[in-house]
C-alpha cells in the first residue's frame, strides 16, 4: 500500500461514487470523518475520477480506494488530512541470476527524469548516480539489499531489491513549509495558511545536541528570538528569552518581558520538560498569532507539544549521551608577586603607606617562602577543580492502534558542575495517551512527573553559592589557602575553600506533576467540542545547612592553632514551598467550506488559579556538624515563616479564519482577559488582532514562474496585546508587613509597618502592533526566504515607580505615562543542495531589532550605570565620556576634574555642559546593553553514512560594560587581570590603562563609570558541532536493532569576540563575579531505534 | 456559583483596613516605627567621619566622605532615609481609629509621644548632616514625594524642638520590666538639650539640663566607666537613651566589625593618634604640657578612659597583650583586618566572654546588648558648654565637669576656677574632655561641624601608633620616636561642613536643591 502514517480513527464511512472528482468525494469523506483535507489547489486538479463503493468502512479504507491509483497519497497530522504527491513505483524486479543487477530510472512526480539521483546500497559503500535521463545500473551482491535513491529537494525513497530488474522511481518532492502543519495557538494551521510571524523547531532541529534546557535549544534557531545565556551552574543554567525585543518593563520591577509558555494546551514551566519529549515548538512571535492569548502575549507565546503515539508497530528508542563540561573562560588574575607589587603601586599612588616589602614581593615571586606567608594561590583551579561530568538518558516506548496510541518516555539527567557538590539532576516520565472512543468522541491525557533534585554549595558569611564563587574572584593569590602549620588562609569574610570543603550545602528536591485531559466531540460534522483541565503541582523542598567554621591563626610548621575568626552558628533551614495552578477550558472549533470558500470560527473560555505558599524553619546552635535535622538543635533562636499568595485569570477568546482557494486568507482575533491583579473596574482588558495573507504563486498570471519560485505569499498584520504580569499579585491594595522586630529590655516584640504603596488604577499594559511579511521558495524549493518587518509599541508600561526618599515605603507599581517602540526586521533563508553523494544545507536566520523609548514624563530614569530616557534604548548604558588619559600633570591644569585628588594618569572625562566641573550633569549615553543584531546559521552536510553540523550564533551591534571581572587592586580582596599591566606610571606615560588606584575613586567603572570601561561586545561563537555516524545497518541488524547512530557534540567551543578575552561575551553586562561562567560540553551520544 | 475567582486579596499582609482594631495593633504599630528607627551601626561607625576614627575599607564609605572625596554622586555614606519619619507618620495618621474603650487616653498620648519623638530624633539627624532637608509630617504620595523642596534647617529645628517640649510631660520618667527601653520623658528632654546645644541655644539649654538633674529624674553616672558599655549593665542608671537588641532576632552585628583581626573582627573602624593624644595625664594636664610624659611609653599613667575605650599596643585584652607591631602578629598593623592604626576601640568589647554563647550573644556577629545614644555625662558636658559659652560661668559648670572627671573608676584631677579662669580656656577644656569622654560614640563629627574645626582636624595624614615592639610576657612597649604608622590622608572643604544630598535623590526628585559646594 501506499505510506500510510495515519493516527487512529474509527469513523464509519459509507460512498458510493461513480467516476466522481475527487474533490467532491473528499468533500464528502470530511464530512462523514470530520476530519479535513489540506492541498495546494493545483495538485487536485490532476486528480482522475474516482469510483468508490463503501458501506461502513474505516476511513482508512476510504482513503485508501479513493487514492489508489492517484499521483499522491496523504499523511494524517491530528485531524487534518494533508495530500502530498505520490511515488510512483512500477515494475517488480524480475528474477535473475547472482549478481543482481538493477536498472533503472528516476523521475520527479510529473515523469521529468532527475539528473545526478544518488543511488545507492543502504549499509554499505556502494552507489552510483543516475545520468543525465535519469538512468542507473547498479550491481548487487547476492541476497539484494535496500537501494536509498536520494536527490535534492525529494524526499530519499528506499526500495528492498532482492532479483535483477528494471525499476522505475518517481521521487515526491520533499515536505517543504507549504505542506508542514504548525501549531498555533488552540489549534493546528497549514504552514500555508498562517498569516502570522511564527517561527517553528522541531525535535529533528535539537538532537544530537547536549542541551540541558529548552531556551539554549531555541538560542539562534528563529529569528525574533533572543537568548542570553549568562550562567554555566547545573540548574541554573537556562538563559532569558526575549522575542522582538523588550516589549515591557521599563525599569526595575517592571512587568514580566519573558514571553508565556504552553505546554500541551496549559500554561506551565519551561523548566519542567525534557528536551527530548519535545515533538515540536511554534513561536508566536506578532500579535496576529498570539492575540489569542491575549493579556499574556504581549511577549510572545511558546507553544511546545510533546510527543504522542503514533498507530502502528510498538516502537522504541533509547538515546543517550554522556561528556564533560568546562568552564569557557576565567579572568587571567596575575600572579601573587605583581598583584602584590601592582597593590603597592596604588598605595604610592595614594601616598599611602605601602604594604608590601621588596623582599616580600621577591618571596612572592621565587615561591621559596613555604610557611603560607608569600603564597601564589590560584583560588579559581582551587574553586572550578571538578571534571563536571554529565550524562543523560533516555526511553521512549510508542505505539497504537486503531484507537489508542500511547507514548511513554522516561528520561535522566545528571550534570555535575565544576565546582565539588554543585549538581542538578532530572527524573522525568511522561506518558500521553488518546483514544477516539467512538465516531464522534475521542479523549486525550497526558501525565507528566519530574524529580529534579538540585544541590550547590554554601558560603558561611552571607549564606549563598554566589558568595563562594565571589570570593574566589577576589580574593587575593597572596592569602595562601593554607598555611604551613594547617591552618586555612582566610580574609574578612572568611574563605572560598573554608566554605567550600565545609559540611554546608544547600539542596533542594523539586517535584513536579502536570496532568492534562481533555475530549473532543463532534456532533455535527466540522463542529468539535473540545473540553479540557489542565492541572500543574510543583512542591520544592529545601535543606539549606551552614556549618560554623572556626579559623586559626597561620604561621610556620609547628606554629599553635590559636583559634582567630569564628563564622557561626551553625544552622539549619528548612522549606517547603507549593504551587497549584489549575486551567479550566472550553473550545468550539467550527470548519465549514462553501464552494472555495474556507471557513472556520474558534470561540473558547478559560479560568486559571494558581496558588503559592511557603513554609520554612530554622534552628541554628547544632553541637557539631555531623546531624542535620532541626530537632538535633535547640529552639533558642529558632526561626518559623510562613507566606502566600494567589493570582486568578478569566478570559474568553474568539478567532475567525477564511480563505478563498487558499489564496486570499484573513484571520481576526478577539480576547478578553479579566485578571485578579487589577481592581473592579479596570480588570478587563480587550485584545484584538487582523491578519490578512495573499499567496500570489497561486495566481494564474504566477504559472509561468513556477519552476523558478514555487511558493510566494505576502502577509501583514496588527493587533493589541497586553500585560498583566507584574511580580506582586496584590499592587492594588497597600500592604502593611509583619515581622518588624524590636526588643525591649531583651524582650522581643514584633510590629507592622507599611511596606508597599497601593494604586488602585492599576491597569493593564498595552502593546500594539503592526508588520508585514513575505514568504518565498525557489529553485523546486531548494531555497527558502522569509522577511518580517514589524513594529511594536508599549504604551504606559506598567512598572513600579520611582520615588524619592520621602515617600520612605516602597512605591507602588503604576501605568507610567511614556511609549517605548522596538521596530525590526527579521530574515529567514535556507539553501540545501547536493554534488553525488554529498548533501548539504545552510539555514541561517538573522534579527534585526532597535528599541527605542518615545515618550516618558518625568524625564530621565537613573540606575546607577544604567539609564533610559526619550530617545535612547531601554537598556542604556550610563556615564561619563572619557577623553583619553591625564598623560602629564600638566594636562589637567584648565581642565574639569571629578575630584581634587585627580592627577597624571587618572581618566579625563569630558566636561558636556562646560561649567568647569564633572558631575551628574555631564554623565551621556554610552552604548545600547542589549544586542540590536542576533543571527545564527546552520551548516550541515552528509556522505553516505556520516554528518556534519556546524551550528553557529552570534549578536552585535551590542556594548557591555566590564564590570567587577577585570579586576581590581587590593590588599587582600582585589585582584588585577592582565589589562592592569599596561598603566600608566610616570615611566610609562601614554599607557592603555590608567594609573592605579584603591581608596580614590576616579577611575573606578563602578563608581565613575565611563565610556572607557565600555567595549563592543559582539561575537560570534560556534555553538555547537556534531559529527555522527550511522552504523551500517548489516551490522545492526545482525544484533537486532532497526538503527544505530553515534555521534560527537561540542557546545560552546569556539567564540570570536573584541570584548575582554576572559569575559564571555554572552554575558556581557550581566557579567560579575557572582556568576558561575559559562561553560563549553563536550558529549558523546548514541540513539538507537530497536 | 461562589464568589467572583478574581476577587483575590492579600493573604500574609495587612492593611489599613484590617488593622487598627485593638491595642495590640496600635502597639504593633508602634513596634513598627521602633524598628530600625537608629542603629548602633551608626553610632559605632560615625566616628569615622571624624579626627577619632579611621575607616580603611573603601567601600564601607566612611574615609570618602572624611577624605573630602564625597560627591553627591558617591556620598560614601547616607543618611538620607525617611523611614522611620514615615512609618511614625502613619502611626500618627491611623491610631485615633482605634476607639477610646480599647485604647485609653495616657497610653495612647504616650505611644503618640514616642512615635513623634522618634520622628524629632530623625529630623535631627537628617538637618545635622543635610542642613536643610524636606520636613513632612504626613504619608505622602510618589509625587508629592517627587518633587518636595527643602525646608530650611532653622524650621526643622524648631519643629524638633517644638515636639519635643510638647510630648515630653505625657511619657514616663521611667518604665518597668518589658517596656523599659522606651522612649521617657528623660530622653526627649536629653535629646531637646542636644539640639539646643547644637544649635546655639544655650539659655535654652542650659534650662533643659538643669531639668534632668533635678527630681523627678535620678539619673547618675554608672561608677564604672569601662562597665558602662557592657551589655549585662544595658539600661543602667546613666543610660538616657539606647538602641536596644536582642542576640538572633534583633541582634546587631557591629561589634565583630569593630575587633581586631586577632580576635576574628574587621578593625573596620580604627581609632586615631590624634584621639590617643587628647587624653590627660593622670595629673590633669595635656600631655605636652606634662613634663612627666614620655613619648616613648605614652600609655603610662594616662587618663584612665583611654585603656578602658581604646584597645592599644600593649594593653592586656582577652587573655593576652595587644600586639600590633611584631611581625608574626596577627594584629600587626598593613596585615589584613588589622587596625592600620594600630588601635581598636574597646568601648562594648572590654570582654569578649560576654558575648560568647551567653545572654548577650552567640558570638562578636550576633549580640544583644544596648548600644548608648545618650547618656547622663553628655548632659553635664553639655550642661558645662552651654553655661561656658552663654558666659554664665560659675561653680556649677566645674562642678558638672568634675562630676564627669571624677567617676569612681576615673578619678580625674578636679578642675578649678584656678586652673580654668576664663570662657576660652574653659571652652578648650569642655572639649577636651567632651572628646575623651564620649569617644566613640558617633558625637565627634558634628561637634567639629558646629565648632568649625574642620580644617584644622580633617586636613593631612591619619596617624597611627609608633612602631616598635611589644613584649609578649608582659606588654612592655619599646617604641621608636617618630615612627608613626600612617593610614591615610585627608583634605577638608567648607563644604564638608554638610553632606550632599544623594545625586540618586536629585535624579528622582529634580526640585531638590543641593548643598553648597558639591
Amino acid at each position: 500500500c501506499l505510506q500510510v502514517s495515519a493516527t487512529g480513527y474509527s469513523q464509519r464511512i459509507t460512498l458510493s461514487q461513480q467516476n466522481a472528482p475527487l474533490e467532491k468525494v473528499l468533500k464528502e469523506i470530511e464530512k462523514q470523518s470530520g476530519y479535513t483535507f489540506a492541498y495546494t489547489g493545483t495538485m487536485v486538479d490532476k486528480a482522475k475520477n474516482v469510483s468508490v463503493s463503501i458501506v461502513n468502512g474505516s476511513l482508512e479504507q476510504a482513503l485508501n480506494l479513493c487514492f489508489n491509483g492517484q499521483p499522491f497519497t496523504y499523511t494524517i497530522i491530528e485531524k487534518t488530512i494533508v495530500i502530498k504527491p505520490a511515488i510512483v513505483v512500477e515494475a517488480a524486479p524480475k528474477p535473475a541470476p547472482p549478481p543482481i543487477e538493477v536498472k533503472g530510472v528516476v523521475t520527479d512526480a510529473a515523469g521529468k527524469a532527475l539528473s545526478g539521483a544518488s543511488v545507492n546500497l543502504k549499509g554499505s559503500t556502494q552507489g552510483t548516480s543516475t545520468d543525465k535521463n535519469g538512468n542507473f545500473l547498479i550491481q548487487l551482491p547476492e541476497g539484494g539489499g535496500k537501494l536509498v535513491i536520494s536527490y535534492v529537494g525529494y524526499e530519499p525513497y528506499e526500495l528492498a531489491v532482492s532479483r535483477s530488474g528494471t525499476v522505475k522511481v518517481a521521487l515526491k518532492l520533499a515536505e517543504t513549509k507549504v505542506d508542514e502543519v504548525v501549531v498555533i495557538g488552540y489549534g493546528t494551521q497549514k504552514r500555508l495558511n498562517v498569516t502570522g510571524a511564527v517561527s517553528t523547531v522541531s525535535s529533528k532541529d535539537i538532537a544530537d545536541r547536549p542541551i540541558t534546557n529548552i531556551p539554549n535549544a531555541i538560542q539562534g534557531k528563529m529569528a525574533g528570538v533572543t537568548v542570553t545565556t549568562s550562567n554555566g551552574q547545573p540548574g541554573r543554567d537556562a538563559g532569558t528569552i526575549r522575542v522582538r525585543g523588550i516589549g515591557s518593563g521599563i525599569g526595575s520591577g517592571g512587568a514580566s518581558t519573558t514571553p508565556a509558555v504552553i505546554i500541551d494546551g496549559v500554561p506551565g514551566s519551561i523548566g519542567d520538560l525534557n528536551p527530548n519529549d519535545i515533538e515540536s515548538m511554534s513561536v508566536l512571535k506578532d500579535a496576529a498569532s498570539s492575540a489569542i492569548y491575549g493579556a499574556r502575549a504581549s511577549n510572545g507565546v511558546i507553544l511546545i507539544t510533546t510527543k504522542k503515539g503514533k498507530k502502528g508497530s510498538l516502537q522504541m528508542r533509547y538515546n543517550m549521551y554522556a561528556g564533560v563540561q568546562d568552564i569557557t573562560r576565567k579572568p587571567d588574575f596575575l600572579p601573587s608577586w605583581q598583584q602584590a607589587e601592582l597593590y603597592n603601586e596604588a598605595r604610592a599612588n595614594e601616598n599611602a603607606p605601602l604594604k608590601w616589602t621588596d623582599t616580600d614581593i621577591q618571596l612572592f615571586k621565587d615561591g621559596t617562602d613555604k610557611t603560607g606567608a608569600h603564597p601564589n594561590t590560584d583560588w579559581l583551579s582551587l574553586l572550578y577543580s571538578e571534571p563536571g561530568w554529565q550524562q543523560n538518558h533516555n526511553v521512549s516506548v510508542s505505539g497504537g492502534d486503531e484507537r489508542t496510541n500511547y507514548m511513554v518516555s522516561l528520561g535522566y539527567f545528571d550534570q555535575k558542575g565544576n565546582i565539588q557538590k554543585s549538581r542538578y539532576q532530572k527524573f522525568n516520565g511522561l506518558i500521553n495517551l488518546n483514544s477516539q472512543l467512538n465516531k464522534k468522541i475521542g479523549v486525550n491525557a497526558g501525565l507528566g512527573f519530574l524529580y529534579a533534585p538540585f544541590q550547590e554549595p554554601v558560603s558561611t558569611y552571607a549564606t549563598s553559592f554566589s558568595q563562594i564563587i565571589r570570593m574566589a574572584n577576589r580574593i587575593s593569590n597572596t592569602v595562601p589557602d593554607k598555611w604551613e602549620n594547617g591552618a586555612l588562609g582566610y580574609v574578612s569574610d572568611g574563605s572560598a575553600m573554608a566554605w567550600l570543603q565545609s559540611p554546608s550545602f544547600n539542596r533542594w528536591q523539586n517535584y513536579t506533576v502536570t496532568a492534562n485531559a481533555g475530549a473532543d466531540w463532534s456532533p455535527l460534522p466540522g463542529l468539535h467540542v473540545k473540553p479540557s483541565f489542565g492541572y500543574r503541582l510543583a512542591i520544592g523542598q529545601q535543606q539549606q545547612y551552614v556549618s560554623d567554621i572556626q579559623y586559626y591563626k597561620g604561621g610556620p610548621a609547628g606554629t599553635p592553632l590559636t583559634p582567630t575568626k569564628y563564622q557561626g552558628p551553625n544552622n539549619l533551614l528548612n522549606a517547603t514551598d507549593r504551587t497549584v495552578y489549575t486551567l479550566v477550558q472550553g473550545l468550539a472549533e467550527y470548519t465549514k467550506s462553501i464552494g472555495h470558500h474556507n471557513m472556520k470560527l474558534l470561540a473558547g473560555a478559560s479560568q486559571e488559579y494558581s496558588v503559592y505558599n511557603i513554609f520554612s524553619g530554622s534552628r541554628q546552635g547544632f553541637l557539631n556538624n555531623s546531624l542535620t535535622q532541626l530537632n538535633v538543635a535547640p529552639a533558642l533562636g529558632q526561626e518559623a515563616k510562613g507566606s502566600s499568595n494567589d493570582w486568578a485569570l478569566q478570559s474568553v477568546f474568539g478567532r475567525f479564519n477564511y480563505n478563498f482557494r487558499e489564496k486570499y486568507l484573513l484571520e481576526a482575533n478577539l480576547r478578553f482577559d479579566g485578571s485578579s491583579r487589577f481592581a473592579k473596574g479596570h480588570r478587563w482588558g480587550k485584545f484584538p488582532s487582523v491578519s490578512a495573507g495573499w499567496v500570489l504563486s497561486k495566481e494564474n498570471f504566477f504559472s509561468g514562474l513556477t519552476p523558478a519560485i514555487d511558493l510566494l505569499k505576502v502577509r501583514a498584520f496588527w493587533g493589541k496585546l497586553g500585560n498583566q504580569q507584574i511580580a506582586n499579585n496584590y499592587a492594588y491594595f497597600e500592604s502593611i508587613a509583619g515581622g518588624q522586630v524590636y526588643s525591649f529590655n531583651q524582650t522581643l516584640v514584633t510590629g507592622v509597618a507599611p511596606n508597599a504603596g497601593a494604586n488602585p488604577l492599576l491597569q493593564w499594559e498595552e502593546t500594539e502592533s503592526s508588520g508585514v511579511g513575505i514568504d518565498a521558495a525557489f529553485l523546486a524549493n531548494k531555497l527558502t526566504l522569509s522577511l518580517d518587518y514589524f513594529e511594536r509599541k508599549t504604551e504606559n508600561p506598567l512598572m513600579r515607580s520611582q520615588a524619592g526618599a520621602p515617600y520612605a515605603f516602597t512605591p507602588p507599581y503604576v501605568n507610567v505615562d511614556g511609549a517605548m517602540t522596538n521596530k525590526g526586521i527579521e530574515v529567514s533563508a535556507g539553501y540545501r543542495d547536493a554534488i553525488g553523494a554529498f548533501n548539504y544545507s545552510v539555514n541561517g536566520n538573522f534579527t534585526y531589532i532597535k528599541n527605542k523609548v518615545t515618550r516618558l514624563t518625568g524625564g530621565r530614569v537613573i540606575n546607577d550605570n544604567t539609564f533610559y530616557d526619550v530617545g535612547t534604548p531601554l537598556y542604556s548604558l550610563y556615564g561619563y565620556e572619557t577623553e583619553g588619559i591625564y598623560q602629564k600633570t600638566a594636562d589637567i591644569t584648565g581642565t574639569a576634574v571629578i575630584n581634587n585628588k585627580v592627577s597624571a594618569g587618572d581618566l579625563k572625562y569630558k566636561d558636556q555642559n562646560d561649567d568647569g566641573k564633572i558631575d551628574a550633569k555631564d554623565k551621556v549615553f554610552l552604548g545600547t546593553y542589549f544586542p540590536k543584531i542576533t543571527y545564527g546559521f546552520t551548516l550541515f552536510s552528509g556522505y553516505k553514512n556520516f554528518e556534519l553540523t556546524l551550528f553557529f550564533q552570534g549578536a552585535a551591534a551590542v556594548k557591555a560594560m566590564a564590570g567587577t571581572l577585570i579586576g581590581s587592586v587590593g590588599p587582600d580582596v582585589g585582584k588585577p587581570t592582565s589589562v592592569f599591566l599596561d598603566r600608566w606610571t610616570a615611566a610609562n606615560p601614554s599607557a592603555a590603562f590608567p594609573r592605579l588606584w584603591y581608596s580614590y575613586k576616579q577611575n573606578d567603572p563602578l563608581t565613575n563609570p565611563s565610556s572607557f570601561w565600555v567595549k563592543d561586545a559582539s561575537y560570534l561563537r560556534l555553538k555547537n558541532v556534531m559529527v555522527g555516524y550511522n552504523i551500517p545497518q548489516a551490522i545492526v541488524k545482525k544484533v537486532g536493532l532497526n538503527n544505530v547512530k553515534v555521534y560527537y557534540s561540542g557546545q560552546n567551543l569556539l567564540t570570536f569576540t573584541k570584548f575582554y578575552k576572559w569575559i564571555d561575551p554572552e554575558t556581557g553586562s550581566a557579567g560579575s563575579i557572582y556568576n558561575y561562567p559559562q561553560v563549553k560540553i563536550n558529549t558523546f551520544g548514541v540513539n538507537v531505534t530497536f | 456559583c461562589k464568589k467572583d475567582v478574581l476577587n483575590t486579596a492579600p493573604l500574609d499582609e495587612y492593611s489599613n483596613s484590617s488593622l487598627w482594631t485593638s491595642k495590640a495593633d496600635a502597639n504593633a504599630a508602634l513596634t513598627g516605627c521602633y524598628s530600625g528607627w537608629e542603629l548602633g551601626d551608626n553610632i559605632l561607625y560615625d566616628d569615622c567621619i571624624s579626627d577619632n576614627g579611621f575607616d580603611q575599607f573603601p567601600w564601607e564609605g566612611y574615609e570618602t566622605f572624611a577624605s573630602g572625596l564625597a560627591t553627591p554622586s558617591n556620598p560614601g555614606v547616607n543618611k538620607y532615609s525617611y523611614t522611620t519619619i514615615q512609618r511614625c507618620n502613619w502611626f500618627l495618621e491611623n491610631v485615633d481609629k482605634v476607639s477610646a474603650t480599647l485604647l485609653d487616653n495616657t497610653l495612647r498620648d504616650r505611644m503618640k509621644g514616642e512615635a513623634r519623638f522618634l520622628r524629632a530624633y530623625r529630623y535631627f539627624v537628617l538637618s545635622q548632616v543635610y542642613g536643610d532637608v524636606p520636613l513632612t509630617l504626613t504619608n505622602i504620595t510618589t509625587a508629592e514625594a517627587n518633587t518636595i523642596t527643602r525646608t530650611p534647617k532653622a524650621t526643622v529645628v524648631d519643629f524638633v524642638l517644638k515636639e519635643l517640649a510638647e510630648i515630653a510631660p505625657a511619657l514616663p520618667v521611667s518604665y518597668s520590666g518589658s517596656d523599659i527601653g522606651r522612649i521617657t520623658r528623660g530622653a526627649a528632654l536629653a535629646l531637646k538639650a542636644r539640639v539646643e546645644l547644637f544649635n546655639a541655644k544655650y539659655t535654652d539649654c542650659i534650662t533643659t539640663c538643669q531639668l534632668l538633674m533635678t527630681a523627678p529624674f535620678s539619673y547618675s553616672l554608672y561608677p564604672n566607666y569601662e562597665g558602662l558599655f557592657r551589655p549585662q549593665n544595658s539600661n543602667n542608671k546613666e543610660v538616657i537613651l539606647d538602641v536596644q537588641y536582642l542576640q538572633n532576632d534583633n541582634a546587631e552585628w557591629v561589634l565583630g566589625a569593630m575587633l581586631p583581626n586577632s580576635y576574628g573582627g574587621w578593625s573596620s573602624m580604627a581609632p586615631t593618634q590624634s584621639l590617643v593624644d587628647a587624653y590627660e595625664t593622670k595629673n590633669g594636664k595635656e600631655i605636652q604640657n606634662d613634663p612627666s610624659y614620655d613619648p616613648l611609653q605614652p600609655y603610662k599613667n594616662r587618663d584612665p578612659r583611654l585603656d578602658a575605650s581604646i584597645i592599644r599596643p600593649g594593653l592586656y585584652h582577652n587573655g593576652g597583650y595587644f600586639d600590633p607591631l611584631s611581625q608574626g602578629s596577627s594584629d600587626l598593623v598593613g596585615n589584613n583586618n588589622a587596625s592600620p592604626t594600630g588601635y581598636n576601640w574597646k568601648k562594648y568589647v572590654a570582654d569578649l566572654d560576654d558575648y560568647n554563647n551567653s545572654a548577650y550573644g552567640t558570638d562578636i556577629w550576633n549580640t544583644g546588648g544596648s548600644i548608648i545614644v545618650i547618656r547622663y555625662a553628655e548632659i553635664l558636658l553639655a550642661y558645662a558648654e552651654a553655661k561656658i559659652e552663654a558666659n554664665q560661668i560659675d561653680a556649677s559648670v566645674y562642678a558638672a565637669i568634675n562630676l564627669v572627671r571624677q567617676r569612681p573608676t576615673v578619678n580625674m584631677p578636679v578642675v578649678t576656677n584656678a586652673l580654668y579662669p576664663d570662657q576660652a580656656s574653659l571652652r578648650t577644656l569642655i572639649r577636651r574632655e567632651r572628646r575623651v569622654e564620649l569617644a566613640g560614640e558617633g558625637l565627634r563629627w558634628y561637634d567639629i561641624q558646629r565648632w568649625k574645626i574642620g580644617s584644622t582636624v580633617l586636613n593631612g595624614n591619619v596617624k597611627g601608633c609608633l612602631n616598635g615592639s611589644v613584649d609578649p610576657s608582659n606588654g612592655n612597649l619599646t617604641l621608636i620616636p617618630n615612627s608613626n604608622f600612617v593610614a591615610g590622608s585627608r583634605s577638608f572643604a567648607d563644604k564638608n561642613y554638610l553632606w550632599p544630598i544623594p545625586q540618586k535623590e536629585r535624579d528622582i526628585n529634580k526640585e531638590l536643591s543641593q548643598n553648597q559646594g558639591y
